[in-house]
């Protein structure tokens, strides 16, 4: 009976992480759109949102190997390993609310693995993590995704930038724009297909570690839709702050650097999923904004907004991983069983719910359309 | 220094940054190309010049279509992942 709420709690808490992953990510795919006047703020993430539910179907490759490549399962298997699975998620949840709040760009990926590799430091010591997943599959991505969309974008819009000068900027800014909503729906294709079976990964790996699949088991259909609709409703919801912070406070973009950006971002992205290295979305979004802004004139970009935003990434995995183990450390207090996580659930609850009704989203939207009027 | 040798994909590195060049730079001249002959079409026409505007619009119709050829490609690559 533990054991089921403990599952449930985990999917519940898996679902939430998702419905933070696009309420997070929004910006990655909209902000550029929003800022530059191709969509209106809310024609563009419902848009997105559509995109999300619908790139969530389009692969079922188990992503899985989220934690798989990061963290050794035989180290963390037992009793506690649900545990340990929701503790991570938790940090993650905690980390991606906590950059939300601040309006913060940071990967929800990034997040969910230091959430994972803090709960299993914390579980079972460093024999759990390996090395060679954590190096090769998430830090070096994490150095070069924002290098390789920053140099793209930029040498992009300088061949935008050459062709285009001469015309009439009327025209150019409609084409472009017009371009922008092309490339968006790429992104949120792109996101909601990557994104979503982080969730169906840890839902589906849950359930076999609670014996209701059989190992090496596919996502069940039910998983499928409740993780395309969790992300796809978060994305709807629109992190406000983030989508102000990657369109509007990195740099004053026209339409040409918003298409070559997302452009940029789009060709990564896919590149990289079709041979199988990991870029984080929000990486390369943020890296693609800066390269097409420095490209125009150094100065363009706000280097202390970019500055906030590395920290930020930097930050990610060590952060999301103390918090994963310190919830860890709290349900380890009352045992293998359920009371620990309906505690910590509890009080999580009770904090989102504060950090929502001080960051009033009407507000946001409302500031967003106006700077974009 | 050698563990990154030995965990790093440098094969899939490299394939990832030079066919994200390409596909960038691929997208960025399409569309350029698109917006600069629908653009010129119109200002050629007003001009009077009917045959170099014809040029320009198909210059335009051909980066058009390579503009939604490289969309759909993208696509393709996605669904077959």
């Amino acid at each position: 009976m533990d054991l089921h709420l403990i599952l449930v709690i985990v999917v519940v808490s898996a679902l939430a992480f998702d419905f933070t992953n696009g309420f997070h990510d929004t910006a990655n795919v909209v902000a550029t759109s929003i800022s530059t006047g191709a969509a209106s703020p809310k024609a563009a993430i419902a848009f997105a949102a559509i995109l999300n539910f619908i790139g969530a179907f389009i692969s079922i490759e188990v992503a899985a190997t989220i934690a798989s490549d990061v963290v050794d399962q035989s180290a963390i298997q037992g009793a506690g390993s649900l545990n340990v699975v929701f503790a991570g998620l938790v940090g993650a949840i905690a980390w991606n609310l906590i950059t939300w709040y601040f309006g913060l760009p940071s990967s929800s990926s990034h997040a969910l693995i230091g959430g994972i590799v803090g709960a299993a430091l914390a579980d079972s010591g460093s024999q759990a993590i390996e090395t060679a997943g954590l190096v090769g599959k998430v830090l070096v991505p994490a150095i070069v995704a924002p290098i390789l969309a920053f140099v793209v974008a930029a040498l992009a819009i300088g061949l935008i930038y050459r062709i285009t000068a001469r015309l009439r900027p009327g025209p150019v800014t409609r084409g472009y724009r017009l371009g922008q909503i092309a490339s968006g729906g790429l992104l949120a294709l792109a996101h909601g297909t990557n994104d979503a079976q982080k969730t169906m990964g840890v839902i589906t790996l849950a359930l076999i570690a609670d014996g209701a699949l059989p190992e090496g088991a596919s996502p069940p259909t039910w998983v499928i839709v409740a993780s395309a609709t969790a992300i796809a409703l978060g994305t709807y919801s629109g992190g406000w702050r983030i989508i102000k912070t990657t369109g509007m406070r990195i740099i004053k973009m026209d339409a040409a650097q918003g298409f070559s950006a997302q452009g940029a971002g789009a060709a990564v992205i896919m590149a990289s999923s079709h041979f199988g290295f990991p870029l984080s979305t929000t990486h390369v979004i943020n890296g693609g904004v800066m390269g097409s802004g420095v490209a125009k004139r150094v100065s363009a970009v706000r280097w202390g907004v970019a500055g906030n935003i590395v920290t930020a990434w930097i930050l990610t995995l060590p952060a999301a991983a103390a918090i994963g183990a310190l919830c860890f450390g709290i349900t380890e207090i009352f045992g293998d069983g359920a009371a620990g996580p309906v505690i910590i659930s509890a009080i999580a609850v009770v904090l989102i719910v504060i950090a929502f009704v001080r960051r009033s989203r009407q507000t946001e939207v409302v500031d967003v359309q106006t700077e974009v009027a | 220094m050698d563990l990154f040798a030995s965990v790093v994909a440098w094969k899939e590195l490299g394939d990832t940054v030079l066919y994200a060049f390409v596909g960038a730079m691929a997208v960025s001249l399409a569309a350029s190309l698109g917006i600069w002959g629908a653009t010129k079409y119109v200002d050629f026409n007003q001009d009077g010049r009917g045959v170099v505007a014809g040029m320009a619009l198909a210059v335009g119709a051909f980066g058009l279509v390579a503009t939604i050829g490289i969309i759909a490609l993208g696509i393709y690559l996605m669904v077959s992942k």
